[in-house]
């Protein structure tokens, strides 16, 4: 009986000791909506940034969000997101270019949208020049890829993005 | 197998457990909750072992009669041989209840409660974090802070959220609670009322005071006021500002609160009640309000302003639009004066 109460508390302090390993980051093979993503059909949000910036699209002074940084600035879980490419301007109004490959895209849409009528309502008064860019803005979907593009350039961007995905 | 030879594996565990914890970084907000997770499975692995333990000593030990109804604690100190000493506190309770033959009947329920950390302190706690009253400055000094304000902190925020992702330490852990239009005026609804605007923590729209509380911070730096003066006279928006700190006491009493200065505008785009000199008539009343409060008032402002009392143009992002955000150069000697003050 003691030789099992032995063995028994060695497997618990061993079990702990697994569980402390780490959780965190995205598995960029996990789909919440159930649908797995093969190597095959990943495509990166990288260069569709990339063409944005090569067209001179982008805002004088920005700044890059990682997928952490997304919590605070979005309300998106860096477990919702296979990858992203986030740019917002730096003065922290006016532009934002939000690009991301979802794992999961109902939550990651949810929440661009409620940003989206959140800036809207902050600018209706505020800058009604922002505010009419605003208006034109819209979430946009192509699969597991969501983008929204604050921006005078806005339409030139959604072009690029739905060239490519 | 003895007695002995069973806490002696117990004890193996433990030191196993401590060499593993001491490769972790405790700053790590992971690796604290894995530090969390691993103290409650030694506590619950250890509590029935050493329950056992205290069952078998308490047998050696004279129980006291009490009466009926009071509480009575006992605190005996166990020591047993080739372990730590500890502490177990008992409490029991007597209650009368009444027999199937009408004779009152006494009723004992008691439970021990063993303080753990006597135990695992003599050099074989792991998990133990020294509490330490030594005063922090500079970037350490901001790990619980909380800096609020509109579009001119927006603007500090983004320089900040920049400098960590480059990994250079800027401001701690700063949090921010932000809005770019928002002000002590339009701040004061509740959340989702007309014309109102609040910030935003982890993507949910919260009152200023609920955002405190929310992100724990226990230092606010709150600089409002630029995004008043277009609409509303010095008076309303000086009682405006006192009502917002009455509700960030009220739902956060034991923060300290530092209002920072409002920024001073371009020379070029001051107009209408957008003036200079208003801004420095309503620093002049936060400096009052700071000395009624207790606050402590942050004058970035002094280090912004040109010969003309004006924002230094080289420090101003939008010089061709409002004149009142920062660029990366002012926002950097906003960084310094503060971690040079505190």
């Amino acid at each position: 009986m003691k030789k099992i109460l032995i063995i028994f508390l060695t497997l618990i302090a061993v079990a702990s000791l697994a569980a402390c390993g780490d959780n965190s980051g995205s598995n960029a093979n996990s789909d919440e909506s159930g649908v797995s993503l093969t190597t095959s059909e990943f495509i990166s949000v990288q260069p569709v940034m990339d063409k944005i910036k090569a067209e001179n699209l982008l805002p004088e002074d920005y700044i890059n969000l990682t997928t952490d940084d997304l919590i605070d600035y979005y309300g998106i879980e860096s477990d919702w997101v296979v990858e992203s490419a986030v740019i917002q301007n730096s003065s922290g109004y006016q532009d934002e270019i939000i690009i991301i490959h979802a794992s999961n895209p109902s939550a990651v849409k949810s929440a661009l949208e409620e940003h989206l009528e959140y800036q809207k309502n902050e600018m209706r008064d505020y800058s009604p020049e922002q505010f009419a860019i605003l208006e034109k803005c819209k979430v946009e979907v192509k699969g597991n890829y969501i983008a929204l593009f604050i921006s005078e350039n806005a339409a030139r961007m959604s072009e690029i993005f739905n060239e490519t995905f | 197998m003895s007695f002995k030879k069973i806490v002696s594996c117990l004890l193996i565990i433990l030191v196993c457990l401590f060499a593993v914890s001491c490769t972790l970084d405790s700053s790590n907000p992971t690796i604290t909750t894995a530090k969390e997770k691993v103290l409650t499975t030694v506590m619950d692995t250890l509590a029935p072992t050493v329950r056992t333990v205290t069952e078998i000593k308490s047998e050696t030990e004279t129980t006291t009669k009490i009466e009926s109804g009071e509480v009575k604690q006992s605190q005996s100190k166990h020591e047993a041989k080739d372990t730590a000493t500890y502490i177990s506190t008992t409490e029991t309770t007597e209650t009368s209840a009444s027999s199937e033959d009408n004779q009152p009947a006494t009723v004992n329920s008691s439970r021990t409660i063993i303080d753990f950390s006597s135990l695992l302190d003599k050099g074989l706690n792991p998990l133990s974090i020294p509490e330490t009253t030594k005063e922090v400055h500079g970037n350490e000094f901001f790990n619980d802070a909380v800096f609020i304000g509109d579009s001119v902190t927006l603007g500090l925020k983004n320089y900040v959220t920049r400098e960590r992702n480059a990994g250079r330490e800027c401001l701690g852990k700063a949090q921010f609670l932000c809005a770019g239009s928002m002000s002590y005026t339009n701040s004061r609804g509740p959340v989702g009322a007309k014309n109102t605007i609040h910030p935003k923590y982890k993507g949910k729209e919260v009152s200023i005071e609920d955002g405190v509380k929310q992100c724990g911070a226990k230092k606010v730096f709150i600089m409002l006021g630029m995004n008043d003066f277009a609409g509303y006279s010095h008076n309303t928006v000086v009682k405006n500002a006192r009502d917002t700190f009455d509700k960030i006491i009220k739902k956060n009493p034991d923060v300290a609160i530092y209002v920072e200065s409002v920024t001073p505008i371009t020379e070029n785009k001051e107009h209408g009640n957008f003036t200079n000199e208003n801004v420095d008539k309503f620093n002049e009343e936060l400096i009052k309000i700071c000395d009624e409060y207790g606050f402590t008032y942050v004058d970035i402002a002094s280090v912004m302003k040109d010969d003309n009392n004006c924002l230094k143009k080289e420090y101003c992002s939008d010089i061709n639009a409002m004149g009142i955000h920062m660029n990366n150069k002012s926002c950097k000697i906003w960084v310094d004066y503060l971690l040079n003050t505190f």
